[in-house]
Parts: C-alpha cells; sequence; structure tokens
C-alpha cells in the first residue's frame, strides 16, 4: 500500500516535470494588450569582430560570428514571434527575465546593466568575485551549474531560465557532448559568448552591448562601453607619447618550453597601446607561441619589465620553479608585475571578471608600470611581485562603472 | 678490431659529437667560437649567451646522455629479467607510480596558493621520487612470492589502475592544470639545473655500475631461470639486483624528465643488432651508448635548429625510434631467437 503511494506520487512528480519542461516558453500568438517598447535604443558595433547586432520593424536579428563554421543567428521579438526570417539558431522573446552565465566575463555585464536579479545560476560559484553578486550567493540566490568541470544540464533545466549566456555550448570544437543542442531541445536559450575570440581589448568589452540586446538595455550599454572607449583611447594616446618604450617579456618557462602571448594576441595589443616594446609583436598568432626557453631567455636579459609569470606568487616560488630565472635583470630589479592584486577570498580573480570588461584600468595599470612618469595610478589588477597580495576584496567601487 | 669493438667505439664518438652539436645548437644561434670560449669560462660578446650555453644547454645535453644512457640498460635488463622483446623499463609500473603521484600534486591541488608555484619545480621531481619508489617496494615485496612472469602481469595491472585515477583527477580538473600535468607527460631533458645533475648522476652511474657487475649472471638467464641455477646463479639475488638498479634508473629519469618512451624499448635492439651478439659485458655499454645518441639526436631535433620553436621531446623519440625497430625487424633478425 505504501509502495503504491510512493509510486503514484512519483509519477505525478515526473508528470508535473514533463509538463514544465514539455511547456513551450515562447508563445506563438499575440499577447493580450503587449505593445512593444518604442525607441529603443541602437548599439552599433565598433570593435569585436565577432557578433553584430540588425534592428527591423519588429524585431532584432543578433549574429554571432564564429570564425569557424555557419554563423549562429539570434531572433529577439516583443509580444509576438515574426516569420519573416529564415535559419534562425533560436528565438527569444525580450527582454529575458532570467538568465546563467558560464564565465566570470559575463559578469560585469549583468551587474552593469542592472539585471543582477535576473541572474539565476552561474557555473563555478567560487570564481565569481563581484561583491554585489557574492552577496546572492551568500543568501543561495544563485544555483551553481558546473559539477567536476562539465556544465550540469539537469540542473540548467530545473532551473529553467529564459537564456543561458556561455562561451563553449553550442561551439562544435569545446562542446563536444552537444551539451547546448540539448539545452535547446529543452526549451533553455543557449547563446553563444565567445568573446575571449577577440584581440582588440575595446573589442572585448564591447560584448556588454551583446548581452544587453536581449535585455532591452541598449542606452546602459551604450553609455557604459562609450565612456571606457574614451579612457582607454586617452591613455593610449598619453602612452604614444613616451619617447622611450621598455622591453617587456612575459609569461615563464616550463622546461624546454616559454609560452609568449603571440604578436597579434589581446595580451599584445595591450602592450602595444601602453607603449611597450614587444619583441614579439611582428608574430602573427592571436593566441600564445610556444617557443624554446633559451630563446626567450635571450631577450629576457634585455628586458625592463617581466610580465604575467604563470610559476608563482612570490620571487621565492618563483625561483623555486626555475632556478636559472634569478639572474634575469628585471627580476633582480623587483620589475616583475603578476595580475593577481585582486583575488577573492574565494579564490577568484577579478583581472578575468571585470578585468576584461575594464580594458581602460588594465590600459592605466600597465602605462602605470611602463611610464610612471607619465600617469598617476595606483595599481588596480597589477602588483610587484615583492609586494603582498590583497587579503580579499571589499572595494567594489574600485571597479564600479560611473 | 673486433665487431663489437668497432662498434663500441664508433657509439661513444658518435656521442661525443652529439654532445659537442647539442651545446652549439639552439633556438638562439652562439658561434661555435663563443660556445668554446664560454665553456671554458670566458666572457661571451653577447649578455645572455653565457648563461643560455652553460645553464641551458650543459645540463640539458648532460641530461639527455644520463638519461639516454639510462633507460636504454633498464630497458635491456628488463627484457632479459622477462625474456620478452617487447619489455622496457617502465614494464614494472615504475612510471605509472611517478604519474600518478605527479598527477596528484598538479591536479589534485584546488587551492590557488598552492596552484601558483607547485607546478614544475622540484616538487615534481618529489612527487615522482615518491611514486617511483612506492611501486619499487611493492615490486620487490611481490618478486618474493610470485613468478617473474607474474611479476610483469602485475606491473602492467598497476599501470592501466593508476591510469585510470590519473583520468579521473583530469576529469575534474581545470585547463591550466591538465596543460601542465600533459606538458610532464611529454617528457624534457630541459628541466634539470646544473644545481640537480649531480643528483640524478649519482644514481643513474651507481645502477649503471650495479648493471655492469651483473652482466655475466644476466648471460645465464637467457637460457630461462631452471637453466640459469643449474650453471650456479643466484637467480634470486639476480633478479633483486635487476630490479633495484631499473627502479632505479626509470625512477630517477622519470622524477627528473618525465616518462620518455621508446628509448628504453627500441635501443636493446639497436644495441643487440649493431652488436650481432647477446653478451651483456658487451649489450650493457653498447646500449647505454646508443641510448645517450639517441637521447640527443632526439633532442637536437625536438630543438629544432634555428627555429623559435620546440617539439615535444616525446613525440620526436617515438618518431625516430619506431623506424629503428622497424628496420631491425625487416632486416630479417628473428627476435625471438635472441631470448
Amino acid at each position: 500500500m505504501r509502495r503504491a503511494r510512493t509510486w503514484i506520487a512519483w509519477c505525478g512528480l515526473v508528470a508535473c516535470l514533463t509538463y514544465a519542461c514539455g511547456e513551450d516558453p515562447q508563445p506563438q500568438s499575440v499577447e493580450q494588450g503587449c505593445e512593444p517598447p518604442d525607441d529603443i535604443d541602437q548599439v552599433e558595433v565598433q570593435w569585436a569582430e565577432g557578433f553584430s547586432v540588425s534592428y527591423h520593424q519588429d524585431y532584432k536579428l543578433v549574429e554571432v560570428h564564429t570564425g569557424a563554421g555557419a554563423d549562429e543567428r539570434y531572433l529577439l521579438w516583443h509580444c509576438a514571434q515574426p516569420t519573416a526570417e529564415q535559419g534562425i539558431t533560436q528565438a527569444f522573446e525580450i527582454p529575458v527575465q532570467s538568465a546563467i552565465t558560464t564565465s566570470t566575463t559575463e559578469i560585469p555585464a549583468i551587474v552593469d546593466l542592472s539585471v543582477l536579479d535576473r541572474l539565476v545560476g552561474h557555473s563555478t560559484l567560487s570564481y565569481v568575485s563581484d561583491p554585489r553578486v557574492r552577496e546572492r550567493i551568500d543568501r543561495g540566490e544563485l544555483r551553481e551549474v558546473m559539477t567536476g568541470g562539465v556544465l550540469n544540464l539537469e540542473v540548467m533545466i530545473e532551473l529553467a531560465p529564459d537564456i543561458v549566456f556561455s562561451d563553449v555550448l553550442g561551439d562544435p570544437s569545446l562542446d563536444t557532448t552537444g551539451q547546448g543542442e540539448r539545452l535547446r531541445d529543452a526549451g533553455v536559450g543557449a547563446v553563444r559568448v565567445p568573446s575571449y575570440l577577440e584581440t582588440s581589448p575595446l573589442g572585448r568589452a564591447e560584448w556588454i552591448k551583446f548581452i544587453a540586446v536581449f535585455f532591452d538595455r541598449e542606452a546602459e550599454a551604450n553609455r557604459i562601453f562609450d565612456a571606457i572607449v574614451e579612457r582607454y583611447t586617452e591613455l593610449a594616446e598619453l602612452a604614444a607619447r613616451a619617447t622611450e618604450r621598455p622591453r617587456v617579456i612575459s609569461g615563464s618557462p616550463n622546461g624546454d618550453t616559454w609560452r609568449v602571448p603571440g604578436g597579434e594576441s589581446f595580451a599584445a595589443r595591450l602592450l602595444a597601446d601602453a607603449g611597450a616594446d614587444y619583441p614579439w609583436r611582428e608574430n602573427e598568432s592571436t593566441g600564445s607561441i610556444a617557443l624554446a626557453t633559451e630563446r626567450v631567455f635571450q631577450e629576457a636579459v634585455s628586458s625592463d619589465i617581466w610580465l604575467h609569470p604563470w610559476h608563482g606568487g612570490s620571487r621565492e616560488a618563483l625561483i623555486a620553479h626555475e632556478p636559472r630565472l634569478e639572474t634575469i635583470p628585471a627580476l633582480e630589479n623587483g620589475q616583475v608585475y603578476l595580475a593577481d592584486r585582486r583575488i577573492s577570498e574565494h579564490g577568484g580573480n577579478d583581472y578575468w571578471e571585470s578585468g576584461m570588461a575594464r580594458p581602460d584600468l588594465v590600459l592605466a595599470d600597465l602605462l602605470a608600470i611602463m611610464h610612471p612618469d607619465l600617469i598617476e595610478h595606483a595599481l588596480v589588477y597589477h602588483r610587484r611581485i615583492d609586494e603582498p597580495r590583497l587579503p580579499g576584496l571589499t572595494d567594489s567601487a574600485v571597479t564600479a562603472v560611473p | 678490431m673486433t665487431r663489437a669493438t668497432t662498434t663500441l667505439v664508433i657509439l661513444t664518438s658518435a656521442v661525443v659529437v652529439a654532445f659537442l652539436g647539442s651545446l652549439a645548437t639552439g633556438s638562439v644561434t652562439v658561434p661555435l667560437g663563443e660556445v668554446v670560449t664560454v665553456l671554458f669560462g670566458g666572457e661571451a660578446s653577447t649578455p645572455g649567451w653565457a648563461v643560455i650555453v652553460v645553464q641551458f644547454r650543459l645540463p640539458k645535453a648532460l641530461t639527455a646522455i644520463l638519461a639516454g644512457a639510462g633507460l636504454a640498460v633498464a630497458g635491456l635488463l628488463m627484457q632479459t629479467l622477462f625474456r620478452n622483446p617487447l619489455a622496457g623499463p617502465y614494464v614494472l609500473g615504475i612510471s605509472s607510480g611517478a604519474s600518478l603521484m605527479v598527477a596528484l600534486v598538479v591536479l589534485g591541488t584546488t587551492t590557488w596558493g598552492l596552484a601558483g608555484w607547485i607546478v614544475g619545480d622540484l616538487t615534481l621531481v618529489m612527487a615522482a621520487c615518491i611514486g617511483a619508489a612506492g611501486v619499487l617496494g611493492l615490486v620487490l615485496l611481490a618478486s618474493r612470492h610470485v613468478s617473474t612472469l607474474s611479476l610483469l602481469i602485475l606491473g602492467v595491472l598497476f599501470g592501466y589502475a593508476s591510469g585510470a585515477l590519473v583520468t579521473v583527477l583530469l576529469h575534474f580538473s581545470i585547463a591550466e592544470r591538465i596543460r601542465a600535468y600533459l606538458q610532464w607527460t611529454f617528457g624534457s631533458f630541459g628541466s634539470v639545473t646544473l644545481g640537480q645533475i649531480w643528483l640524478l648522476a649519482t644514481v643513474v652511474l651507481g645502477a649503471l655500475v650495479l648493471a655492469t657487475l651483473l652482466a655475466k649472471p644476466l648471460d645465464g638467464l637467457l637460457l630461462g631461470e631452471a637453466e640459469a641455477r643449474a650453471l650456479g646463479v643466484e637467480v634470486g639475488r639476480v633478479k633483486t639486483g635487476v630490479l633495484i638498479a631499473t627502479a632505479l634508473l626509470a625512477g630517477s629519469i622519470t622524477a627528473f624528465c618525465g616518462p620518455i618512451g621508446f628509448i628504453g624499448i627500441a635501443v636493446p635492439h639497436l644495441a643487440r643488432g649493431l652488436l650481432g651478439s647477446v653478451r651483456h659485458r658487451l649489450l650493457i655499454p653498447a646500449s647505454a651508448a646508443a641510448g645517450a645518441l639517441i637521447a640527443l639526436l632526439a633532442d637536437l631535433l625536438a630543438q629544432l635548429p634555428g627555429h623559435d620553436a620546440v617539439l615535444p621531446l616525446n613525440a620526436v623519440t617515438a618518431l625516430l625510434g619506431a623506424p629503428v625497430i622497424a628496420w631491425i625487424v625487416i632486416r630479417g633478425r628473428n627476435l625471438g631467437e635472441l631470448f
């Protein structure tokens, strides 16, 4: 008898879940009394190469250019879904009311566009630095949607957000098990945010506009991004005036191999804009390049500044990792800088969160490191290797946008 | 001169030439004259060259010689002990033990503070040593109770089990750690510094001396354990000696260079083919010299002289080693006859 009752309860639960999942989240007919908002601001993509937005009579069309394979096309509509466009990856009724993010680089846009209340989940919560998001995490309002390095589809489907922003889902080379497709089949919106492919720092930050169009927050995105561009450009112009360019090396060796940023990479662009002399600026790679350790070492002996060694958060640790680095002049002179000033008490590095949204602050850091005579600026994300790391984060004001 | 003496002289000379070539070439072009000046304590005309030659190339070339010789002899010992042409220095599970400990260190630590410094430094050497020594202890313990063949099977089984644990660790790791672990498995002679090389040299040379002392009874073992006993070989003691020598060689080399593949399996066959003899008094020095030579050549190729990049060492040793074995097999020598 008891077993039968349990069975009935189970069947009921399964039926409810099936109903909830199967329900189409996108009503096909015009909603009663729905008025599309008039004069929404429009965004215009200037720096980013990975996406474009076009505005039509009663919908927006967002395209993600993936470089390889077909572009993704998202149709965003108010009130009624138009049928005019062909080849749509997925359609969204906007503004979306609930969202999941899977990369810390998407967090700043959510916060700055004032839609944090619509965030319901994130991949790995411990990586998140922003104190306003952490407050929600502490109150138990955000679910962790990644377990063991893999996105947990069941949790995401249970949360049933309108949209999942992801740098992995739907990318044929990264999402090898087709999770993006299965999420879409389950009625959850999954959009690709391959902002990490952008090689220009402003281009990477411009993805705030991509996220904004799903929330009808174009006006805020334009205001925030324009201010960032203005400050970034001012700083780059300041750096261009420098008469001497310090020679800079980057990374650290692992045995025979020393990986450094390619000449067309994000990091190399920042170095160029900060007025640095980077030995591999002519290289054409947009990622990192694996060089022979002795090749980089030869450059290192005549370099002034050494950025971002990966092995070791202190002088002692770096030398313990590779004793032969001790003779590099930049290390002897204490001119080694790490991008880990802002590590949260949970272990997340804010450089990979707000830093990616605030290229102006990152550039200001680099400018202050390369040309301390040109700018007065207290380092935000960087610290000299001999300085102690900050004990946790408390100052969200430092990176808050105006 | 006999064929064996000629072979040994040629191999040794080739090692010397390859050693000098290794010092003189690399991604950075340092003129030969400057290399010689720097090696004899002189000043180089360009800053950095002295450090590159003395602190990077010299320990790397010496490590290649030690590792190549050690792995080849360890492979030879295992092939003789197990009378199996496919045995190598790692059949006892020693590199699996080392890999498992390294994986635990690289992939198993979760806090940021550790992640920063732990990868790639002496910590890895210590982890690999502990892993290798742990397996050595188990092997010695087991060797008293089970047959030689069972030991081989146990070693292979341990390899699968530790491989499974590493897979689990990889699965739960972040990309940077996975890359660091993979980098270690690619193998490298370049991580050993001048300050560390004496340790590797002491262990490897000690184990090579031990192997040489066992040369005569090893010849007996080739006939089978029962026949060896009949010839008066103390099989139990020889077995223990062989296991200790192999574990020291495989353990120390894996600790400092990562799991270097192929040399241990391929080089003993090369040495037998060149010598035309299976006598260990000749095979041990010939394998050591040929191993050192192949390691130096593999490293030279991996460095891609005149190019900025380097290739993973293990890829080069396998690409170099596979044709060597193929050549010997195709030449019609029946490997089975040698065992």
